[in-house]
């Protein structure tokens, strides 16, 4: 028997015997076997510190700004004492696996294999009603909304950028498929400061990456080919570039959005 | 043509409101409302939608196996909009319709989809229970 189905099974034998308040129901902490090369959680806990954090994404590497890059992977760290973290990630350009990370839903659990390269030999997600939903923690990775306008990127948690103290940061991608006309996208960033940047691409991979988007991700973009943003009014919003590289991070270090 | 241009009015009209949003804390799309239509189509945010104090709004889209998918709304005054696709493109942006997107259609008079847009940010609420 593979070992990710030994894990999976593992993991709803002990949800059948969870907590009898309502519905069977059980907290997913994040585990990693460095030995056996797997790590496994429910993707969102209220409490990292001690459930672990587990995180995976479809898209390049941060520092990466090329629009070929069609890859992603996942990051894994459990604390099996308080003092000791013990780390696991893969990464991979396998589509399978890539399909697989860009289904991840909120309350997704997760689980992933590695060889001894560190790539991903298996990525498998569980979505259901036995996995905890989108709970939030006060930990934070990305943060509000980060727009660099030197090295042309954007990033910025979703959740964080509602939650943040001003009025005028936002972020957000929109996709567009009409008859006769190829599917387009737009990602867009606006800072504190007032700061914009926006996006456009029709690229196949930043399309799928885009369209994993939820409202606990972190969003990376960057551009190419900037031109002035302008409202019809002819006000300059800020710069509109081609996007070159999308990347979409689900991650246990994102708050949940309030009203 | 007309069509295109009405889909694509709506969706000015609403990035346009977008950036002027509300006062509390991050920039919110408190202006676009729960469900509008058009003279082809509709629009919304699934989550306001949601938590509007009108039980009768609503706006959903099913994605079949068959390879099919249907978008229908319903506004305050029991006036509703539908499109149908079977187009690759639509099916897989309907397909990434969180439950705090904004989401707009719009129909040929055959009812068929001519155009989705789904848009999925920081400025939208989340949905209440």
């Amino acid at each position: 028997m593979p070992g990710y189905i030994r894990i999976v099974l593992l993991a709803l034998s002990t949800v059948a015997s969870g907590a009898s308040l309502a519905g069977a129901r059980n907290v997913y902490p994040v585990q990693v076997d460095q030995e056996r090369r797997s790590a496994s959680g429910g993707l969102r806990n209220d409490n990292p510190a001690v459930l672990g954090v587990i995180r995976c994404h479809a898209g390049p590497a941060l520092e990466a700004r090329t629009a070929n890059t069609s890859s992603g992977g996942c990051l894994a760290t459990a604390f099996p004492s308080p003092s000791l973290g013990v780390v696991g990630s893969c990464f991979t350009s396998n589509s399978e696996h890539l399909a697989t990370i860009r289904s991840l839903n909120e309350d997704s659990y997760v689980s992933f294999f590695w060889d001894t390269n560190g790539n991903c030999t298996s990525v498998t997600a569980i979505t259901g009603s036995l996995i905890p939903p989108a709970i939030g923690t006060t930990q934070v990775d990305f943060g509000p909304v980060v727009i660099n306008n030197t090295q042309n990127w954007a990033r910025g948690d979703v959740a964080s950028t509602r939650n943040s103290s001003d009025n005028l940061q936002w972020l957000q991608c929109w996709v567009r498929a009409q008859l006769g006309v190829p599917t387009t996208a737009r990602c867009s960033a606006q800072m504190a400061d007032g700061t914009r940047a926006d996006c456009d691409t029709t690229n196949a991979t930043h399309l799928r990456n885009i369209g994993t988007l939820t409202a606990v991700s972190q969003l990376y973009f960057a551009w190419t080919n900037e031109t002035p943003l302008v409202a019809s009014d002819g006000t300059v919003l800020g710069v509109l570039g081609t996007c070159s590289a999308v990347r979409v991070e689900n991650s246990t270090l994102t708050p949940t959005k309030l009203p | 043509m007309s069509r295109i241009f009405s889909f694509a009015s709506v969706l000015l009209l609403v990035l346009a409101l977008l950036p002027a949003g509300g006062a509390q804390a991050g920039s919110r799309n408190t202006r676009v409302g729960p469900v509008v239509l058009s003279d082809t189509g509709a629009s919304g945010v699934i989550s306001t939608v949601r938590n509007s104090s009108n039980a009768f709004e609503y706006i959903n889209c099913t994605i079949r196996s068959s390879g099919s998918a249907t978008c229908i709304a319903f506004d305050a005054a029991r006036r509703s909009r539908a499109c149908n696709s079977t187009d690759a493109e639509m099916i897989r942006v309907i397909g990434t319709m969180r439950s705090d997107s904004y989401v707009s259609f719009t129909a040929n008079s055959e009812g068929i989809c001519t155009a989705v847009s789904v848009t999925t940010g920081s400025r939208e609420e989340p949905k209440q229970p």
